[in-house]
């Protein structure tokens, strides 16, 4: 079922840009490239969805339903104009930060309350949302067929992730999943470290 | 009824596998074209992922190590199989940020070296410690291994895509070794690794040599 699911979402992404590019000028089609560009070749917005794919229990789509409504509403705040309090330039660090959280959750495989599973993913979607906002804001010839494509390629990775990795129940299917939780927290911390250091 | 079941596994199976095939071949064929054709700073070896990637990699004496953490895992068994991989990156991590932080760590060059000869020497002597002890042992090293990696990070390119690439080579380093280290299981298997634990001793030797040398 979940296997189905996978491949009609596959097909759907190769089926969307066809409507897209008929419809659309070349700007427009540029611009939803663009857009699922920005979202594939930026770690920043694929690791939260791989983490949270990997926190995902089977066959539960709750937590990437919540994320990517939380990825649309931040990256919506940020191209309004709206900001996280502070230092903008911190966003990046608390994006990491609740990587590392969720990475944790994930290698450590504690039983949270679902409760506060879902705030951590709802805040991680938020900061992933925000920080994607930003990167649209730098382009700012970009329209808003640059929104559409970030967030279709993001819906059709979210659910083909979590569906892909709900699957996996076997014993070392799920060490599996937590070596590569362990790689993520990993990642997470040297970046942080990195734009520490960069900053200054 | 046994080979009934026997069959309906076998299908799920093989569900399972297509359809993972599927997705990923489908995103293989979004990416490639995608990623070369738009992004100019951070795939290729610029201070990006490549970088990362190839960082571990290019020293034997790093390489050799790592593959000594997979096979010792696998000559313990679970849970260190899985174990020691885990936190083998996790503590290297914290030792590259002591070398982002430019923190000094004496003698890296015979750290670096000593460690495989201690993980080559435990993979020769077939060595079961406990658990707690070969964490400690791959805890330490591991901050030795780390550090060069944190210091020697380039002043431009993507550092996330770099920390990705370097964590990923040394994951994938210690899955090969512990890939190599199941052959353990038969006797032939078990001369293979307990011989390559030898070469990655002697080469740990070599490379001690040379950091003396250079008064490392």
């Amino acid at each position: 079922m979940a296997g189905h699911a996978v491949f009609l979402l596959m097909v759907g992404a190769a089926a969307f840009s066809t409507p897209a590019y008929a419809h659309g000028n070349a700007d427009t089609l540029h611009q939803i490239s663009d857009g699922v560009v920005l979202f594939f070749t930026a770690l920043e917005f694929l690791l939260p969805v791989l983490i949270v794919a990997l926190l995902a229990q089977p066959n539960e789509l709750r937590l990437a339903i919540i994320q990517v409504a939380a990825l649309g509403i931040g990256l919506l705040t940020a191209v309004v104009g709206l900001q996280i309090p502070g230092d903008p330039s911190a966003l990046g660090l608390y994006a990491r930060g609740y990587l590392i959280v969720l990475g944790l959750l994930v290698l450590t495989n504690l039983r949270i309350p679902t409760g506060v599973v879902l705030v951590v993913v709802l805040v991680t979607g938020m900061l992933t949302g925000l920080e994607a906002g930003e990167a649209v804001n730098d382009d700012p010839a970009a329209g808003s067929a640059l929104i559409v494509g970030f967030l279709s390629s993001a819906i059709c990775f979210y659910f083909s992730a979590t569906l892909v990795a709900s699957r996996y129940t076997e014993g070392w299917q799920r060490i599996a999943m937590r070596v590569v939780a362990s790689w993520i927290v990993a990642i997470a911390v040297l970046d942080i470290a990195f734009m520490s250091v960069r900053s200054g | 009824m046994l080979d009934t079941d026997i069959q309906r596994r076998r299908t799920g199976h093989a569900g399972t596998v297509s359809c993972l095939a599927i997705a990923l071949l489908a995103l293989c064929a979004l990416l490639p074209g995608v990623v070369l054709g738009h992004v100019e700073v951070g795939i290729s070896g610029d201070g990006g992922f490549v970088s990362g990637l190839l960082h571990p990699v290019t020293g034997l004496d790093h390489v050799v190590a790592m593959v000594a953490v997979g096979l010792w895992g696998a000559i313990l068994g679970a849970p260190a199989i899985w174990i020691l991989p885990i936190a083998f990156p996790l503590i290297m991590t914290v030792g590259a940020v002591l070398g982002i932080l430019d923190f000094p760590l004496p003698a890296i060059g015979i750290g670096i070296a000593a460690s495989a000869i201690f993980l080559g020497g435990m993979v020769a002597a077939n060595a079961r410690p406990p658990l707690a002890i070969a964490f400690l042992a791959i805890a330490f090293f591991a901050i030795y291994h780390g550090h060069p990696h944190g210091a020697a990070l380039p002043d431009f390119g993507v550092p996330l895509l770099y920390a990705a690439g370097f964590v990923v080579a040394t994951g994938l380093l210690h899955v090969g070794g512990i890939a190599f280290g199941l052959l353990y299981r038969w006797p032939a298997g078990k001369t293979a690794v307990r011989t390559m634990g030898v070469g990655i001793a002697a080469v740990g030797g070599y490379f001690l040599l040379l950091a003396i040398g250079r008064g490392l």
